[in-house]
């Protein structure tokens, strides 16, 4: 029942708050709905409840309505009900047109990233996975840049191709599951030789690279980070690429077994020349939200070759990884939307000497730098210490290649502190002030965590050791 | 040998130590009047931390005092032992008599001094407008030899280079100019297909006569097409 609630009511708080009529309601509608999706997030995570909820949906198709919430599920749905209250308490003095449908739209998109990560059943996997996609791309292009109607239509069409491909993988799988069903123990069971996983497998996996994204799919994503209004970026960024990760452990490894270790050494070979290759163009940027959309994909990267080394070690590095990156890119898209509010520019070469300006901004600031280059004690560091340690074990020579993005992301993310905080004050960072009350807020809960779990990850691991323990078991 | 180098070392320390002193503390103030005015004593919270420092590096360098001096008098000397509790046992037992010690650390003592009495002397009297071109082995020291400027030759052009490439031609050009590629190939086509859509029914007419004809033709006999195209090249 609780993961039925955990998508019903941004559903229904998204609808109410979509047709208010003033804007301040709106918000505040908004911004309170989100906090009590998080006390419910809490409950189901932490709460003895039923993970699992069940109703007839479209009985002739063999489809149900199931939820099911696992570990994995579970740490994703707490990431995406922390992120919420996080964004809309950052953005509350944020003029936007028409803020009802804003929020409106914002809501309805936790709502499809909810289910997602409950959905037991895969055509309802498939159907929220594009309610997730649909308010964003309202979002992107009403509220976006300039360049905004191109780019969400490529970042739209780049995302649709993958969904259809995964459909037709979905509808294929389907037709040879012995019940007729897309319920996932269905899914699970159903016997693919070798030569059809090797071409279904791809269906899928393409679907889910563009959503990372993973190199050579991942041209949609610096535009529309960057075009997008980053209360949006910070959602894409933080929670819609751990769709595809997540999708990968839930809905490919299991189905595939036999292609997705015949193809590991292809997709991990793209996954680290995909994180080289992000981090190199992240080093050259000038565009503070383009930096920060390469580091991510760079990050990506990792996770997906760790996903695919099929180690043990990897895979509960992916899992707290996904939570962890998720924390840290909220802050620096948060930092990253207040400098372009304030300053009006995004444009590294144009800031400096915000340390003396704005103190408490750039203590906060190197805070999340830090954890982005996963620094022992920050949050990321013993994430991708397990993945280095799982893609070592699978790969020396890819490791030491992967290895190379950690320098990589200390040059660019240090480069990019030293550009925002230090140097000359000049025309631009003059008029800068500190950090108001309520991105302060929520940046230092930010920094809370990310210190917290850098200290003490066990938490996490103990809440997803069972999705990771059951990739194994089913072999 | 080891010994000497180690001396010269120390004699290196404290040229450039009382080097630092005399031009900081001694001698005349170079700066402008306006700078000299603002000169005062540094607040408390940074006094007396170097003060405490002060104090503890004298106390630091008596509890290592060697046995030549106090017998027993070297607390840290088996501080590490365990440390090193392997190695010792495959290095050679090395051991020097007190009067051997003395005599070194006598010279080294007196050559040091000598050497600090040498630095203050040189730089007391020294001003702003006598500083000349740095010579050779100067200039090597002044630009900290080379290293930096190695590393900016070997590692960081090289790779701003291959990452500004990275972002202008493979990304732009490359991935991206593919993805647009195939966009801008869809949307060619269309243009292309769209001029068959004329409106001229007479055309319309004449495309449909001869589908009809071909799917006559593969229907009835595919041979014939064949002989038909064998006949024409």
């Amino acid at each position: 029942m609780i993961a039925l609630l955990l998508i019903l009511t941004p559903l229904v708080a998204g609808l109410l708050v979509f047709f208010l009529k003033q804007g301040s309601a709106a918000k505040n509608l908004a911004l309170v709905s989100s906090i009590a999706i998080l006390a419910l997030a809490l409950v189901a995570v932490f709460a003895p409840v039923s993970p699992v909820y069940d109703a007839s949906w479209l009985t002739n198709l063999g489809s149900r309505f199931t939820l099911k919430m696992d570990g994995m599920g579970k740490m994703l749905c707490l990431l995406t009900a922390i992120a919420y209250p996080l964004v809309f308490a950052a953005v509350y003095k944020n003029e936007y047109k028409n803020p009802a449908a804003f929020f409106g739209l914002m809501l309805l998109t936790q709502a499809g990233l909810m289910g997602v990560f409950l959905a037991a059943d895969a055509l309802l996997f498939y159907f929220f996975w594009e309610l997730a996609l649909i308010p964003v791309y309202f979002l992107c292009s009403i509220w976006g840049g300039e360049k905004r109607i191109a780019v969400t239509f490529k970042f739209f069409v780049y995302t649709f191709i993958g969904s259809l491909l995964m459909l037709v993988g979905i509808l294929y799988v389907y037709f040879h599951t012995a019940d007729q069903s897309f319920a996932m123990e269905s899914f699970y069971k159903v016997n693919l030789s070798t030569h059809q996983q090797s071409y279904i497998f791809w269906l899928f996996f393409v679907a889910f690279a563009i959503k990372m994204p993973i190199f050579p799919f991942h041209t949609w994503q610096p535009d529309t980070y960057e075009q997008s209004p980053t209360a949006t970026t910070v959602i894409m960024s933080a929670i819609m690429v751990k769709m595809g990760l997540f999708a990968i452990v839930r809905w490919l490894l299991p189905i595939f077994p036999e292609a997705s270790v015949q193809f590991a050494n292809v997709i991990i070979v793209l996954s680290v020349i995909g994180m080289l290759y992000a981090s190199l163009i992240a080093i050259r940027q000038d565009d503070l939200k383009r930096l920060i959309a390469y580091s991510s994909i760079a990050h990506i990267g990792l996770m997906c070759a760790a996903l695919f080394t099929h180690n043990r070690t990897a895979m509960d590095g992916v899992m707290i990884q996904l939570f962890n990156h998720g924390i840290n890119v909220i802050g620096l898209w948060i930092l990253a939307d207040l400098i372009e509010q304030k300053l009006g520019t995004r444009k590294l070469s144009e800031l400096g000497g915000l340390a003396q300006k704005a103190p408490v901004m750039a203590i906060l600031l190197v805070v999340m730098a830090l954890a982005n280059v996963a620094l022992p004690l920050t949050n990321a560091f013993i994430g991708e210490f397990l993945m280095f340690n799982g893609l070592f074990q699978f790969n020396v020579y890819m490791a030491a290649v992967a290895g190379i993005s950690i320098i990589l992301a200390a040059v660019y993310t240090l480069n990019m502190v030293q550009k925002i905080i230090y140097g000359e004050v000049n025309a631009v960072t003059a008029n800068a002030v500190d950090l108001a009350f309520n991105v302060k807020l929520v940046l230092v809960i930010i920094a809370l965590v990310i210190i917290v779990f850098g200290v003490f990850p066990q938490p996490l691991i103990d809440l997803t050791k069972d999705s990771a323990a059951g990739l194994f078991l089913k072999k | 040998m080891f010994y000497y180098v180690g001396v010269a070392g120390a004699l290196m320390t404290a040229f450039y130590m009382f080097r630092l002193y005399t031009l900081t503390f001694l001698g005349n103030f170079r700066g402008t009047q306006e700078q000299a005015h603002h000169l005062h004593e540094s607040p408390s919270a940074m006094t007396i931390p170097l003060i405490v420092l002060a104090v503890l590096s004298v106390v630091g360098g008596f509890i290592g005092i060697p046995a030549a001096f106090i017998e027993n008098g070297h607390w840290l000397e088996h501080f590490l032992a365990p440390v090193f509790a392997s190695s010792t046992q495959l290095k050679a037992a090395h051991h020097l008599s007190h009067q051997q010690e003395y005599i070194m650390m006598g010279t080294a003592t007196i050559l040091i001094v000598a050497v600090i009495l040498y630095a203050v002397n040189t730089y007391k009297k020294y001003s702003t407008d006598q500083e000349a071109e740095a010579t050779s082995i100067g200039k090597l020291l002044e630009n900290k030899w080379y290293v930096d400027e190695l590393y900016n030759a070997v590692i960081v052009n090289p790779l701003h280079v291959f990452a500004g490439f990275c972002k202008n031609i493979i990304e732009k050009s490359g991935v991206d100019g593919m993805v647009n590629g195939v966009g801008r190939l869809v949307a060619y086509s269309s243009r292309q297909l769209r001029l068959v859509q004329s409106g001229q029914v007479a055309s319309y007419l004449l495309i449909m006569i001869m589908a009809i004809v071909v799917f006559f033709l593969i229907w009835f006999n595919d041979l014939t097409i064949i002989r038909f195209f064998n006949k024409i090249f």
